[in-house]
């Protein structure tokens, strides 16, 4: 036995002693920074097996959107056409990579275009790695001709999703209050529309003021405030059908509505006698619970995705600051400090951070901070910039920014990488404030 | 007394004028011990231990040379490129997309994507052989370039401040950042048993080109990705993977962060790779580590 211990222990300590000597030999090197740039991509135009003109128009045509979408994140760079070289771009062949590496192209996407036999349009792709040369995506859609453009959002999610790990946010829409007329008699209507500004269209006639959309995770909703007969209500409403809802009949003001992540929840604020609480309803029971009860004016109140904590605003440390709290109301916690009044803030779909508008010596920003109050960084700035929103991944940001100009001021809506970079107008048929961006379509 | 007294005065007055006046040279002299200026020169530790001499000339011919008597690969490689446009490509003969296609229903439900395609499968690795023949086309395309990998791929801003803060000072624009000298490694480097740290250096700083960082993915500061690679005898990657698999496979966010460090060792701007020739031994295996969190 003692024999065998001695074994033991000598083998032990040749493991201790040698093996990790061996594993040194090979070599390490830490490489711990490197370039930020976008990643060259090439869309080709989608091939067409038949040679059909519609055909051949739509593969063009999805491939812009798909070219317009990923330029627009700020996160790639799709090479212009007249660089390619390789002009066969059939789905069923492997890509000459060689002639794609040579134009710097380090992801290539490949699509077709075809009729399916019940008259069907069938939309293929595949993205490929050039570097590595292998598949990375591959994917086939049967739809009507009229979802083009739904396709090509969809494969610009994949791709996006393969590409940076980050669930897609180009199958989504944008609601806001398109705005017209001037100032003294503004005409505020609801519009919805695609993240890239098509398909637009208006939700409300302009007849009552509405601010302050929010879309509901089920999609099929938006809940938002309007001055019925002067006094600002919390309405639901449907999207499918245009039918409109007061939320509640309560006795005084209800403002700042926005859903819970599970969509069962509108918390808002009420305010009486000049003071301001948060409240939730719940939608199924109509339920009301009220979760501060404080002298300050506590508003803008936004849930994290889990549904466990609220942000939201008070001035109930003397200036306009942030707040977390529990879900139910309990345990409130200070998380800005900073100079200047912060205002809605909203909670990242990812969780990781929370948008909020701050005022500082006469400039608005959008900012961001972690939700334990730390990392605060300002993105961005303006004369006039607030009502940030989150896209359903978490990375972008929509807002809007007033300029002052000759004839009045002018609103538009703008979308920013939450790394402060790339920022970009989203073209509307009006003015437009207060966006607010949906969930995925489903 | 008044005279005495006086006397006295006048005495000391004159003492003290001469004290002044012959000063203190009698006093003992106290040695002042300076100890000498310890110089400390900055430098560069790769301008001391690179490669002697700064001409670059040498080296770009050396390659040139290596081409010349290679035009047999040449003939390989073409046989392989129109093997790339059929079937026999490892990657290319990807599944039929029909396995991919939805439920053969209406609208808008069909516009939602299928049960996930099998790309993964077709993923997988292709045979080393054919790759490495891919690998060494790809190094005759960019071969005018051999030269050019400093200035192809500057990293583009300052790191110091990837995440914009108007808080803080402005950061810079891509075009603003200086493109950074990267040290290469010529064939005359010192031998010796182990890559000198200016070595090292030179493909840290080389692989650091390469390598496009995707900040602004959640929990990028905390992600470390080790890349197995081995690189041939022409300093060119024959292969790369991934050391952790099991959370490539099952967490995408890695998996995205990690394919950019796959990207940045294949990459034509890292192709060959900044290696001292006469250690081959050394270097024909390495472990690349991809950790960005100084970045932030």
């Amino acid at each position: 036995m003692t024999k065998q211990y001695q074994k033991l222990f000598w083998a032990f300590a040749f493991a201790i002693f040698f093996i990790p000597s061996l594993a040194h030999a090979q070599l390490k090197v830490t490489v711990d920074r490197g370039g930020v740039k976008a990643i060259p991509i090439a869309v080709p135009n989608f091939s067409v097996a038949d040679g059909n003109a519609d055909l051949a128009k739509l593969g063009q045509d999805m491939a812009g959107v798909i070219t317009n979408n990923l330029r627009s994140s700020g996160l790639f760079k799709p090479l212009a056409p007249s660089t390619f070289i390789q002009s066969d771009n059939s789905i069923y062949q492997s890509p000459n990579f060689n002639e794609w590496r040579v134009i710097n192209a380090q992801a290539l996407v490949a699509g077709q275009v075809s009729k399916a036999n019940d008259g069907r349009t069938k939309v293929e792709f595949r993205l490929w790695d050039v570097f590595a040369e292998q598949q990375m995506v591959g994917m086939a859609y049967m739809t009507t001709p009229q979802n083009w453009r739904r396709i090509a959002h969809i494969i610009s999610d994949e791709i996006y999703k393969r590409l940076t790990g980050e669930e897609g946010y180009f199958d989504t829409r944008i609601v806001y209050v398109s705005e017209t007329g001037p100032g003294d008699a503004r005409i505020k209507r609801l519009a919805i529309m695609d993240q890239d500004g098509y398909n637009h269209r208006f939700l409300t006639d302009g007849k009552t003021l509405v601010l302050t959309p929010r879309f509901s995770p089920t999609l099929q909703q938006i809940t938002y405030m309007a001055y019925y007969n002067n006094k600002p209500r919390v309405y639901l409403y449907d999207i499918d059908t245009g039918r409109q809802e007061v939320l509640g009949d309560f006795p005084g003001m209800t403002f700042a509505p926005r859903f819970s992540p599970d969509g069962n929840k509108v918390i808002m604020s009420l305010s009486q006698n000049g003071n301001s609480d948060i409240y939730t309803m719940d939608l199924r029971n109509r339920g009301v619970s009220r979760l501060t009860s404080n002298a300050a004016i506590d508003t803008s109140p936004s849930y994290s995705p889990d549904g466990n904590y609220i942000v939201f605003e008070s001035d109930r440390g003397g200036t306009q600051q942030l707040y977390v709290m529990n879900g139910d109301g309990s345990g409130v916690r200070r998380i800005t400090f900073g100079d200047g009044r912060y205002a809605n803030p909203v909670w990242s779909p990812r969780g990781d951070l929370i948008a909020f508008t701050k005022m500082l010596k006469g400039q608005f920003y959008i900012g961001v901070i972690k939700p334990d109050g730390s990392g605060e960084r300002l993105i961005t700035k303006a004369y006039h910039v607030e009502g940030p929103t989150w896209a359903p991944n978490g990375r972008v940001l929509a807002y809007f920014k007033e300029t002052p100009g000759r004839t009045g001021r002018s609103a538009h809506v703008y979308t920013i990488d939450l790394t402060g970079f790339n920022e970009t107008r989203v073209e509307t048929p009006l003015d437009a404030s207060d966006p607010a961006w949906s969930p995925l379509n489903q | 007394m008044r005279f005495g007294s006086l006397f006295t005065s006048v005495i000391f007055h004159i003492a003290i004028v001469v004290f002044m006046t012959v000063g203190i040279a009698f006093t003992p002299e106290r040695e002042i011990n300076i100890p000498p200026p310890i110089t400390v020169e900055f430098a560069k530790v790769s301008d001391l231990t690179q490669t002697p001499d700064p001409t670059p000339k040498p080296p770009v011919k050396k390659p040139e040379e290596e081409k010349k008597p290679e035009p047999p690969k040449k003939k390989e490689e073409k046989p392989k490129a129109a093997a790339t446009n059929t079937s026999d490509v490892p990657v290319a003969p990807v599944k039929e997309p029909k396995k991919e296609e939805p439920k053969p229903p209406e609208q808008e439900a069909e516009v939602k994507p299928a049960p996930k395609p099998e790309p993964k499968k077709e993923e997988k690795k292709p045979d080393p052989p054919p790759k490495e023949t891919n690998k060494k086309a790809a190094e005759k395309a960019p071969e005018p370039k051999k030269e050019e990998p400093k200035e192809t791929a500057p990293p583009q801003r300052d790191f110091g401040s990837v995440l914009r803060n108007l808080a803080e000072s402005e950061p810079q624009d891509e075009a603003e950042v200086a493109d950074e000298e990267v040290p290469t490694v010529g064939q005359q480097a010192p031998l010796g048993e182990q890559l000198t740290i200016s070595e090292l250096d030179a493909l840290r700083r080389q692989l650091e080109g390469c390598w496009n960082v995707p900040i602004g993915a959640r929990d990028i500061e905390n992600m470390i990705i080790d890349v197995n690679i081995i690189v041939g005898q022409d300093r060119v990657v024959q292969q790369a993977g991934i050391v952790d698999k099991a959370r490539y496979n099952s967490d995408s966010f890695y998996r995205a962060v990690a394919d950019t460090a796959i990207r940045a060792v294949y990459s034509p701007s890292c192709s060959p790779l900044n290696l001292p020739e006469g250690k081959y031994e050394m270097w024909k295996n390495i472990i690349v580590e991809f950790n960005p969190r100084e970045m932030f």
